[in-house]
Parts: C-alpha cells; structure tokens; sequence
C-alpha cells in the first residue's frame, strides 16, 4: 500500500451567486466552500466535522462532482478530476460513491429494494436482469438482511435497516472511496451503533477510503482515524483523531469539544459556551473568520486589559461596527439620558464600569460619549483604532502542530505577538 | 448483524469488468409493447381505408370510419397501454387499488360504472348501432310507468283512463321520433368515451411534455413556458369553441381539439411541480451520484412518479368537459348528429316538457353518475399512487 | 418524593387506535416531576416518550387516541378527567410546551413577537402584551430583541427559533415546562446554549422540567432524576449520576454500551424494536436481552428496588432485582459505562466527590483514588483532561 493518498484535495472552493433582476446581476455571494485542502489515504476514514452551514456537505457534493466547484483541484487517485467528461466521469463515479444522511428520501417508493440496489448496475450498462438480481441478493446478505428482501419496498423497513441498504446499493460497482454524509444521524442510539459496525466491517472487508462528513463527534471518534475540522467554508485544524479531539490546538476546536454534552458526571458545570451565532457566508469576517466569537481573540499588542474584558470590548466594538446594537430596546429599558445609555451599554456587553488600562478607558469613554450624542459611525471609528486585533489583518494559514497535525490560527504562528497560549 | 463471511471466492460484484458492460439492451415496457403493437395495427387499418376503400364507403359493416374514430382508437390503445397496464402489472399498485375499491363502496360503484360506460360506448355500440327511428310510437313511457294523456302518439303497451302505459320493449321509454332511450344512452355513452378519451390524450401528452421540460430544465426555458401557460390559462375553451361553432359548422372534433389544445395549462403546472420536488428527492441525487444521465432519472424516477399528480388533475378536466358539452348542447351549439347525452336531454325541453321527463332523465342521470365517477376514480387513484398512504 | 410533587403521573396508559391495530404507546407508566426539579425522560423511537409528555395537557388528538387508563395529578386535580375549559386554562399559563421542530411551533404568517403576546394575551387582560413580549426575547439573548419581535419565523435561524419557542412557552409564567426534544434539530454549540439558557431560566423563576429526550448526553447535563422507558414502559428510574454511571436495568446497561466515542469497544444493542402491534409477551425488552429467563417471557417485571445504597431511590423493572435472583449476574456480558465491570459493593459514590478536578493519570505508586477504587478511570468523555481552563 504506497503512501500515496487517494484523494488529495487543494484549494477547493464553492460559491453561489445570488443574483437578482433579468439580467442575472451578482449582488452577493455566498462562499460555502472558501479554500479547502485535505489528503484521504487508502483504507484511512477521514472525518469532517462542523456546524450546519460551514460547508460539509457542500465539500461532499463537490468533491463527487454532483455539483461543479467554482476552484481548486481535487485529485482522485492522481488525476484531476474536475477536468473529467464522458466516459471518463462515468469511470470516476464508478469508484466513488456517496451514502447519504436521510435514510427516508434517498429511495424511490416505486421501486423495490431490489430494483434500487441494483439501479446502478443497470446505468453503467449492466443489461441482464438476472446477473442484477444474483448481484443484488448477495449484497443484501452482505449488509444483514436477506436474499427475500429484494422484492419488498423501502416502506417495509425500518430506518436502521434502510440504511444497510443504502450501503448495499453503494457498494454495487465495487468502489475505492465512499463519501458518507451524515450516514447515522437520522438513526436512533442504539441502532447508530450496529450500522457503524458494519460501515467498519465492510470497510475492512473491501478495503475502502471513507470520508465520513457528520455533525456529532462521539460517532466521528468512533469512527475515524483523522479528523479535519471545518468552520465557514474552511477548514482550520485537522489531525489524527484521538490527538485533535483530547487536546484541540485551535479555539473553535476546542468550543466543540467542551459543547458536547458529556457522560461523565464528575467535571463539574460545563463551561460556558461559545456566544452568538456563526457569521453569513456572503460576507465573512475579514483576518480569521472566527474572531467574531473567539474567546482567545489576540489584543493588540499595547493593551493591558484580562481576557474577559478585552473580548466583551470587542464584541462592543463589533456590534458598533456592524450597527447591531439594539439602541431603542436599550433605551426603552435604562432611559434616553447620556449616562444611562453609557451605562446600559457597558452592562449590555459585560463591560466594566472602568478599564484598567487608562489609554483604553479614555477611548471606550469617549466612543461611548459619540455613541450617546447618536453618532455610532464616530464611536465605531474611535474604537477602531485602539481595539484592532491582529486577526482581523492576517488570514491564518494551517500551522503544524506537530508531525501529523495542524491548525489555522495567528497563535500558533510565531510572528504574530499574542499572548502565550 | 456484522458481513456474512467470504463464502467461496470474491462476492460477484467485485467480479464484473466494467469496461466491457456495454449490455445497454432496449428492454421496452409492457406497456410500450402494447402500445407499438396497437399503432401499428390501427396504422395498417388507416392505410387499408385511406388508399383501398372509396370516400364515404364504409370501411366493414356499416361504419364509415371518420377520422373522429381513428383518434378514438389511438386514444384508446394509449390508454390501455400507458394507463391500465401498468396499473394493473405491478402487484404493489393492482393491491392498493383492490384495497380502495374493496373498502370505499363509492370507488367501487364509480369503478363498475365507468367499466359499463367504456364497453357499452365502445362495443356495445358496434353491437347495437346507432338508434331506430320509430315515428309512430313517441314518447312512450318506461316500463311499469303511465305517461300523461295529453302526449301525442299511439301506445305499444296498455292504455288505462286515457294513459299510455310503458312496455319492456322499451324500459326506458321513447322520444319524440320513438327512439328508444335506453339504445339513445348507449349512443350517449359512445360520445362520452370518446370525448373523454381523446381529450384526455391530447391534454395529458402535451402537458406532461412541457410540464416536465419546464421542471426538470428550469431557468429561463422554465420562465417562457410557465409564462406561456399563464396567459393560455386565461383563454376560455368555452367562447373559442363557441366562435368556432358560428365560423365553421359545429362539430364533436372541434369542441375536442379546442379543449384539449387550450386546457391543458392545469395540469402542466401539476406536473412541473411535482417534477421540481423529484429533481430534489434523495433518490434522484443517489441514482445521478451511481452516474445517472438525465434520461434515466427522467425515464425511471420522474415520470413514474408524476402519474398521481397527472390523474386527478386530468379527471377534473375530463369531469368538467362532460358538463360542458352538456351545456354547449342545451345552448344548440352543439351538432346535432352527434347524439351526446346533453343532447337526448335538450331535446326532450321543448313543449311536451315536463310529460316527457324520461327523455330528460334517463341521458340525465347516465351525465351526473359519470362526471361524479370519474372525480371520485381520479381521486381514488391518486391515493394508490401517494407513497404515504398505509399499503 | 411523594405526596409534594408538582406533577405525579401515575400507571398512565394511552393506545392508538390505527388500520393495522391498535397500538399501546404508553403502557403503565408512572414518574414525578417536584416543585424546581428536572426529570428526563429518555427513551428510543417507539418508547412512547412523545406522546406520554403530550397527553399531560391531553394535547394529543382523541381519535385515534385514547387514555385508557392512568392518572395525571397536578396541583390537586387530575388532568385526565378535568373538563375542556379548566384544562385550556392550564395549558400554557401552568403547563407549557416546547417542541422539538421550532419551525412547526411558530406559525409563518405572524411575526415572531405577535406569537409571544398572543400567548400572554390568552392567559389575561395585558395592554403592555407587546412589550412584554419584547422583554421575553431580551431575555432569552436574543439580540436586537426589539427588531426581531418585528420578524417572521422564516427569517431566523434554528437556534434563534427555538429561543422564541421557549420565549413563547415562559410567556404565561407556567410552574412546569414540559420540553420534548428541544435541541435535537440544533448544532452542538447552538445546543449547549440553549441547554445553559434553560438551566438560567429555571433557577430564575424556580421552574420544574420535564425534558423528554433520546439523548443521554442532555440528559447527564440538565437531569436530576431520569426515567428510562422502552416500548411504552418504564425499565429504570433513578438519580441521573447513578443510573448513567452505574445503570440497573439490562436494556439502560446495553444503550450505554452502544454509545459511539466513549473510548471503549461500542457494542451493538441485538435484535430490533418490538412490533407496536405485536409486542412480546412478559418483558418487553426479554428478546433483545442477554440475561433473559423463562420468568422474563411469562410475566410483566414489576419495578424492584434497585437501590445500591441507602436513601438512593431507585427502581429497574427486571426480575434480576427481585426475589431469588442476584443482580450481579447482570454484570456479565455486557460492559457497563466504565470499561471493567464496577464492583457492586464500592462505597457509595459520594456526590461531593463528583466535583474533584484531580484526574491526573497516576503512575505505579500512586494508590487508590478518594473513592476506594482500584485505579481510577482514565477520562474517556470529550473534555479537557485537566480541568483548568487553557
């Protein structure tokens, strides 16, 4: 087995235009997928965990080319496969298949399960139907269920059992990669764990590549051998599972893994989750797409504020600068006087009464005078300039960890002053 | 539940060189095979009667084989073929529609109708031919009932206090030219199928033509055609064929091809919704990730999975056109050699009305039970054909 | 607990009247819900979970549903046997509701704070609804609490949706919240603040909850007490730290045992859900159990004591618990949550120990850990290892 991987993945984007009028003009666009890299070996799972709207699912799709990428190079066993046409395609979509995540939709209710699972033998050319059939059967077993069942319809089973299927029918023209989306999620506990089971021993069996994209991290531990980690269109750590996930070097990593609700009763509270919700993909954060909610933002280099202050001041300025901040609710419930406002607003966002930095407190003071006189433009620029974090002018790039690791933040990067981690 | 163990050598599907599957083997339906056979039959019979038989002959008995009748016999194999068949040949649908009609006495009775509608319209009516005029006995009464005296005519059953009684000679009754009514509902049961037969072909082809052209290609062509339908829409099928009726003479053919080329802006838009939500569904995405063309997703998903949509929304038409001729022959727009039900009903409202109210009721009630069963069939079979329904 | 309950749902039974049968949803099921307490209900698909949390306020439609038997107490009256008008005046202003899909809570055509005030305004005579409404939302962190109360559901997110069903649920001020599902639809993030929202609002308004849920992970973060039910029937109840660290009943121990990620060998829970309309006879789960005896099939397990200590109130309904037969059997083939199988005799976890941050892996000399165990277990949950903040 050469060390080659079998898929290698370079700077894969994705974005949809949204247009508006006849003449189909661009007025936004929504990056799903902004510059992902990733490497799959043989035999390997790779893992790809996020929230719902970074993009996983779109990395699938693309990948597989059911929806055509708007850059990058994706190389499948050497070649490039966006280049492919035809036959070619046809080749590649023989050797690359996709599991999808609800168990309900993916089967025509007007076919039998015999007829689904043996649909894609039939498209690339398979035109004998007893071939099929004797194909099919044995699949079946494969999975679990038995030989009979091909003349039944997908109604007639249960949500556990449907998947077996859907993985019978993706192993029909014997392929190397198999790209799961969410492949358990709709499933109940302790069904989950009888399909991985046999997700792994299929795996073992026909020696398959498994990009296993999922949401839930207990199953991806589980489940995989490396894990990338992806948020708004990117990815930014990615490493062998055990070693990510026990001790995750970058901050968003981190607030997933202390989110997951955990059996263990003896930590204690669970700590504080991340606050907000996760930016638009049409307008990112310019620098490091996660500062808005980071709770290791890095301060400017000056400043003397502890942690817990500095980022509620950023998140005041934030809220200044994208004109969020709710002025009437605000006034409706501390008053329209200059100094409830100032005050309201401090309390609003956690700040204290004063700063101990003194540069820093003159400067909030007075951005919190302009605000209450009605001029946020003006409050937002004079925050601007003392509170600049250094991740909103660098975009992090990955940074190794260590042999087998990296991750994407300014921390980790020696030429960025922060504080030590 | 972990893999059965590797029996003997490598599991078949890893056996298979796909490089020299070309086996893309023509396997036509059923359905299609029937329907090839059909035309081509129909098609030599058409040639027989085009070159070998002289103008106005009759082609073999005494039917002179119009080309209204030849549109009928198309429609008549295209509804086999792509509308029984296949509900007839998959176990699961013939199940479901057995359970539909064994647990609603409404679909069965509509169902039963329907059957007696189509082979008396079709058969019935080669057996029996069109009706004897018999000018001296009108407007006999149905059997076991008395007529009024004052109506005109001698009487072929007894006649009691000046009241003609009605004979099993004719159980329905007679009208004015002493055609027996119920030979004249037969009649009316030909007229029946085959407006309803041939408009319906006409409509469901073309609209499930562009309805699935303008859900599955989407963009601008789906925008022109949707917009097209839109304004078709506003056109009334009704004042065109009435226009058409002044212009040119009336005729059955007209009042067909008018609706069928101007009504089928309904059920396109059925169809291309429900074509939209299936471009979507799971199963599409798995069979065009297994490398589906767009014509097997089309051949072997869409259309399946449309017929349920297409069913009710054709039956509601072919409901209302009933009504409609109905109307079109009360008004006299109507040809009046064609013996429609409308027609035997409108007939029989002139001054002997209401003495002569058999002439009315009969071909009346025979109209009302029909549109009321095709509604209730239509609507049955979109139930057999909705995945959501218990099995 | 007894007598002071809030809420005390006794031998509750409600079946569904369906073409293929009829089904029994809820079988005998009896659980308390006290005055600021979190009770889980937890269960698989099937369990019967959903529609026991729905016909507290008998939210669920009578054809084809029915209670046949069973009773619901809530402040002195039975729920069950209350007439129409008394029980619409519980509903919401006592009992509220939240479901699992926020999109189907929230009608589309109202603006999001239309549907917090109606709430209020059903329940009394509030000029200032709209404003109330607008502090709700404030309250539960929505931001821009003022402009959202203006938008339509279809312009949120799914977190932000479910903090205005729970915005919508408190508004009337009820004394219990019954939550089905709440977070299963949201991310883990979005999941983990609506969970520390909950937490909040319960102790600022001494709320009781009843939070029905198939996922254990919830449940260890927000229960006191958890029942577990199966097929319409409850298998264990108990304190949460102790039925999920040490589980009673076969099927709790086996669920534990197929959860994904714990760092053990994950084992497959046998068999498939019972048919609901051709469930086994005697004990529901005996089919699928490894333990099961020929009593298992004959007859129904009432619930036994299952209490390892003095003052736990626990119960399993499985003949192991019962006379002539040893729990310790239990232990057997399937591992428990821990790994090894725990020694039923340990000293009693003491609850103050729970919070001890050493975990520290020790090395060949260190001896046994606070508790008396051998070796303390490696921590196989997600979490930092040390518990000190990076």
């Amino acid at each position: 087995m050469t060390d080659d991987p079998l898929l290698s993945v370079r700077g894969l984007k994705k974005h949809y235009p949204v247009t508006e009028g006849l003449l189909a003009r661009e007025v936004e666009r929504v990056r799903a997928v902004d510059g992902v890299d990733f490497d799959l070996r043989p035999g390997e799972t790779l893992g790809l965990v996020g929230e719902s709207g970074c993009g996983k699912s779109t990395v699938a799709a693309t990948t597989l080319r059911l929806e055509e990428p708007t850059g990058g190079e994706i190389r499948f066993d050497g070649d490039d496969v966006t280049a492919y046409e035809g036959d070619d395609l046809k080749r590649f979509r023989r050797r690359a298949q996709l599991v999808f995540q609800d168990p309900n939709a993916t089967f025509d209710p007007r076919m039998t399960v015999g007829e689904a699972v043996g649909e894609p033998l039939l498209i690339h050319g398979m035109g004998d139907p007893d071939r099929r059939r004797a194909i099919v059967e044995d699949l079946l077993e494969r999975v679990g269920l038995s030989a009979d069942d091909a003349d039944r319809y997908p109604h007639a089973f249960s949500g556990g059992q449907k998947q077996r299927i859907a993985l019978a029918r993706s192993l029909a023209l014997d392929p190397d990669l198999l790209v799961a989306d969410e492949p358990v999620s709709g499933l109940d506990v302790s069904v989950q764990a009888s399909v991985l089971e046999l997700m792994a021993d299929l795996q073992e069996t026909f020696d398959l590549s498994i990009l296993f994209i999922s949401h839930d991290m207990s199953v991806v531990r589980e489940f995989c051998d490396r894990i990338a980690v992806m948020y708004l269109g990117e990815i930014v750590e990615r490493g062998p599972i055990d070693a990510v996930l026990d001790d995750p070097a970058h901050p968003y990593t981190r607030a997933l893994v202390e989110a997951i609700p955990d059996l263990g009763t003896d930590e204690g509270p669970p700590p504080e989750p991340l606050s907000g919700d996760v930016p638009d993909p049409a307008d990112p954060p310019a620098g490091c797409r996660f500062r808005t909610r980071c709770p290791v933002v890095i301060p400017p280099e000056d400043l003397d504020l502890d942690r817990e202050t500095w980022r509620a001041v950023y998140d005041l300025r934030l809220a200044l600068e994208r004109d969020s901040l709710d002025r009437e609710a605000l006034e409706e419930r501390v008053g329209t006087t200059d100094d409830a406002l100032r005050d309201g607003v401090r309390k609003a966002f956690d700040v204290p009464a004063e700063l101990a930095d003194p540069v820093a407190e003159s400067t909030l003071a007075a951005a919190l005078d302009a605000l209450a006189s009605g001029d946020g433009d003006a409050a937002a620029a004079r925050l601007e300039g003392t509170f600049a974090s250094p991740c909103e002018r660098h975009e992090p790039t990955p940074v190794g960890v260590d042999r087998e690791r990296d991750a994407a933040c300014l921390r980790l990067e020696d030429r960025v002053d922060g504080e030590a981690d | 539940m972990t893999v059965a163990p590797e029996t003997s050598d490598e599991p078949r599907f890893r056996n298979v060189d796909w490089e020299n599957e070309t086996g893309r083997t023509w396997s036509p339906s059923p359905s299609t095979w029937f329907v090839l056979a059909g035309l081509v039959a129909i098609g030599l019979a058409f040639a027989y009667d085009y070159l070998l038989v002289p103008p106005k002959q009759p082609v073999v008995g005494g039917w002179e084989a119009p080309i209204i009748d030849w549109l009928l016999l198309v429609s008549l194999v295209l509804f086999f073929g792509y509308a029984l068949v296949p509900l007839a040949s998959r176990e699961r649908t013939r199940r479901r529609l057995w359970a539909q009609v064994r647990n609603r006495p409404a679909v069965a009775a509509s169902v039963l109708w329907l059957v007696l509608v189509l082979l008396l319209g079709t058969v019935g009516y080669a057996i029996l031919g069109k009706p004897t005029k018999h000018l001296r006995i009108p407007y006999q009464p149905p059997a076991f009932l008395a007529g009024d005296p004052f109506l005109p005519g001698r009487c072929v059953g007894a006649v009691v206090d000046g009241r003609c009684h009605g004979t099993l000679q004719h159980p329905l009754g007679t009208n004015v030219y002493g055609e027996d009514i119920g030979v004249l509902i037969v009649s009316g049961m030909r007229v029946a199928v085959t407006l309803s037969l041939v408009t319906a072909t006409i409509l469901v082809s073309v609209a499930t033509a562009v309805g699935t052209v303008a859900g599955f290609v989407g963009g601008r062509v789906d925008a022109v055609l949707t917009g097209y339908v839109d304004v078709q829409r506003t056109v009334p099928a009704f004042l065109v064929y009435v226009v058409f009726a002044f212009v040119t003479k009336p005729s059955l053919l007209v009042l067909i091809v008018v609706f069928g080329f101007l009504n089928w802006g309904g059920i396109a838009h059925v169809v291309r919704s429900e074509v939209k939500a299936i471009r979507e569904a799971g199963y599409v995405r798995a069979a065009r990730s297994a490398g589906a063309g767009r014509l097997h997703v089309l051949r072997h998903h869409v259309l399946p999975n449309v017929s349920g949509g297409i069913a009710v929304a054709t039956t509601r038409q072919i409901a209302t056109l009933i009504l409609v001729e109905a109307a079109i022959s009360y008004l006299e727009l109507n040809d009046v050699m064609v013996r429609s039900w409308g027609e035997i009903a409108a007939s029989g409202m002139g001054q002997w009305f209401p003495l002569n109210w058999w002439v009315v009721a009969g071909p009346g009630v025979a109209l009302v039970f029909t549109v009321v069963a095709v509604s209730v069939v239509g609507d049955a079979i979109r139930d057999v054909f909705d995945p959501r329904g218990v099995p | 607990m007894t007598g002071d309950a809030l809420l005390s749902v006794e031998d509750l039974t409600v079946e569904f009247d369906t073409p293929g049968g009829t089904i029994r949803a809820v079988e005998e099921v009896s659980f308390e819900v006290g005055s600021g307490e979190t009770v889980c209900l937890v269960g698989e698909s099937g369990s019967g979970k959903t529609v026991a949390g729905e016909t507290l306020t008998r939210l669920v439609p009578t054809p084809p549903g029915e209670i046949v038997g069973g009773t619901v107490r809530f402040d002195g009256r039975d729920l069950t046997s209350i007439d129409e008008r008394e029980l619409r005046s519980i509903r919401g202003n006592r009992i509220a509701h939240v479901f699992q899909n926020p999109q189907n809570a929230l009608d589309p055509a109202y603006t999001v704070g239309d549907q917090v005030a109606e709430t209020i305004e059903l329940h009394e005579d509030a000029p200032d609804a709209r404003e109330r409404a607008v502090e709700l939302l404030d309250r539960v962190d929505l931001p821009r609490p003022a402009t959202a109360a203006g938008k339509y559901p279809h312009e949120l997110s799914g977190g932000v949706k479910q903090r205005v069903v729970i915005a919508t649920a408190l508004a009337a001020d009820p004394d219990l919240l019954v939550a089905d599902e709440p977070t299963t639809a949201l991310d883990v993030i979005t999941q983990a603040q609506i969970l520390r929202l909950l937490a909040d609002l319960q102790a600022e308004r001494d709320l009781s909850v009843l939070f029905v849920t198939h996922d254990l992970g919830v449940v260890s973060e927000v229960a006191d007490r958890v029942v577990v039910v199966y097929a319409g029937r409850v298998m264990e109840r108990g304190p949460t730290e102790a039925v999920l660290e040490d589980p009673a009943h076969p099927y709790t121990r086996a669920l534990l045992a197929s959860l994904p990620g714990r760092g053990e060998s994950m084992t497959p829970l046998q068999g498939s859900f019972p048919d609901p309309v051709d469930r086994p006879s005697g004990c529901l789960f005996h089919p699928r159990c490894p333990h099961a005896v020929d009593e298992c099939r004959e007859a129904v397990p009432t619930e036994h004591d299952a209490s390892r200590y003095l003052h736990e109130e626990r119960s399993a309904a499985c003949v192991y618990y019962g006379e002539g037969y040893d729990a310790a059997e239990l232990e057997g083939d399937t591992a428990g949550p821990e790994g090894d199988a725990p020694q039923p005799n340990a000293a009693p976890a003491d609850p103050d120990d729970a919070v001890e941050p050493d975990r520290d892996v020790p090395g060949p000399d260190d001896g046994g850990g606070d508790r008396g165990d051998a070796t303390p277990e490696p921590d196989v949950g997600a979490v930092d290892s040390d518990g000190d903040r990076p």
